[in-house]
């Protein structure tokens, strides 16, 4: 494996705008290297505006992708499956949504 | 009777830069979201959501994301509608308007009074046979009048040209014409110079943007589901249906594979840490070798009939032994790439 220690892969927190909110999330103690693999649907591939890199969603993670090199960088947070992603136009802001439970996990509680 | 669903409908909006969550919304009553674009207008910039409700029809939201950049969304608009959608996109520099496709219908909404979502569907006639498929908005270059045109494309092989204005179709190119019987559009791109399709036959093809003319085939392994231009227009990024991402450059025309992917569930990996090695198995039917340095695939083993379950390398790493739902385990050697023995 290569060392990955310098890039800053799959934090879940901004450590150059420290707030009270960073000091509550542990560092993690294994890092996110890579993924294989991406979801194979509608409106989840996007290059950034500079042409150096792709993004693609990759089960509940979206993958950033250097295209040259094919070093990955992570968006954590979803808790299931990504179906869209999408940039504004100066590609400053991406917006992910992901599915829901599809009905299975509908819950239903009868009140008497 | 009280219905509590477990909401998992979540938009999030990330600054790009550092990778960072900006804010994360539940889109309320809504589970299975699927549809998402972004609409630019001067400083104001939009978005809008397709989901499913709890009864299924599709529940259209839009937001205000002007803020986006603080972390505020705010929901200016939710329609909820009988109307499939399975594309959606905004009109190019407009955040008040926007265009919905399905297989059968063609929609055109538009928020009125700032908050009052309204569609009305493409008037049918002569386009009654037609399944769509995708779409893409372009200006009508031969014309300095700078009219909005909209292509669609159909399962039967044809790309609709339509007077975004005036809702109506004015041309119609009928590329199954130029290839084999059954040829479906799956997708569309366009660059200033070129229009670029993905069809089920796994052709790329690059055309004139009048379609008249193609400049390039390209041939893949499966369908395409997916074609996007960078934004230089120099390459484009393909996706077929078997999950293999490739780039193709429209200047040198050399092709790169980028990845591939198993389509369905993973059932188990083995890995082979001296030559860097992993093997896994998965729903798909596929047995494939990685190199894990680099994420690529090295080989694959396709069984059509039956799903591998699990997979395991013998000590020396040279052999591996699959077992398989149907209780076959079968023995390969990695070398020679020759099933060795089979036990049941």
């Amino acid at each position: 494996m290569t060392d990955d220690s310098n890039h800053d892969l799959a934090l879940t927190t901004d450590r150059s705008q420290p707030s009270h909110l960073t000091t509550l999330l542990p560092d993690p103690i294994i890092r996110l290297h890579s993924v294989i693999g991406l979801n194979n649907n509608l409106n989840n591939l996007l290059w950034t505006q500079d042409g150096n890199y792709v993004l693609y969603s990759a089960s509940a993670i979206v993958v950033q992708m250097h295209i040259e090199t094919q070093q990955q960088w992570f968006f954590i947070g979803h808790t299931d499956k990504i179906s869209a992603i999408a940039f504004n136009r100066k590609s400053s802001l991406l917006a992910t949504i992901q599915t829901g439970p599809n009905g299975k996990k509908i819950k239903f509680y009868r009140n008497f | 009777m009280i219905i509590l669903f477990s909401v998992k409908a979540i938009l999030r909006l990330w600054k790009f830069e550092t990778r960072r969550c900006l804010c994360a919304t539940r889109v309320l009553n809504t589970y299975d979201l699927y549809a998402l674009d972004f609409g630019i207008e001067n400083s104001s910039s939009s978005l809008v959501t397709v989901g499913h409700d709890e009864q299924s029809p599709t529940v259209v939201c839009v937001y205000n994301a002007s803020n986006a950049s603080k972390g505020s969304i705010e929901l200016i608009s939710r329609a909820t509608t009988n109307v499939s959608i399975t594309h959606l996109r905004f009109v190019p520099y407009d955040i008040t308007r926007f265009l919905s496709i399905s297989t059968d219908n063609i929609h055109f909404w538009r928020i009125k009074n700032e908050t009052d979502l309204q569609s009305i569907s493409l008037s049918e006639n002569q386009n009654d046979q037609f399944e769509y498929t995708d779409f893409q908005f372009d200006y009508l270059s031969k014309n300095k009048s700078n009219e909005l045109i909209v292509y669609i494309t159909t399962k039967t092989g044809q790309i609709l040209e339509i007077l975004y204005d005036e809702r109506r179709i004015i041309q119609i190119h009928y590329l199954s014409e130029k290839m084999t019987k059954n040829f479906t559009l799956s997708t569309l791109a366009f660059t200033n110079h070129f229009a670029i399709t993905g069809s089920h036959d796994g052709y790329v093809r690059i055309w004139s943007t009048d379609f008249s003319q193609v400049y390039i085939e390209a041939k893949y392994d499966q369908s395409i589901s997916s074609l996007i231009s960078s934004h230089d227009q120099t390459r484009i990024l393909i996706l077929t249906e078997s999950g293999s991402l490739s780039m193709l450059n429209l200047v040198t025309k050399v092709h790169m594979n980028l990845m591939r992917t198993h389509t369905k569930s993973i059932m188990d990996i083995d890995y082979d840490d001296i030559r860097k090695q992993m093997i896994s198995v998965g729903h798909d039917g596929t047995i494939r070798v990685w190199c894990f340095c680099t994420g690529k695939q090295l080989s694959e083993f396709i069984s059509e009939k039956e799903i591998p379950l699990v997979v395991i390398y013998t000590p020396d790493r040279q052999i591996f032994a699959c077992g398989f739902n149907n209780g076959k385990i079968k023995i390969f050697d990695l070398n020679t790439s020759m099933i060795l023995n089979e036990l049941k």
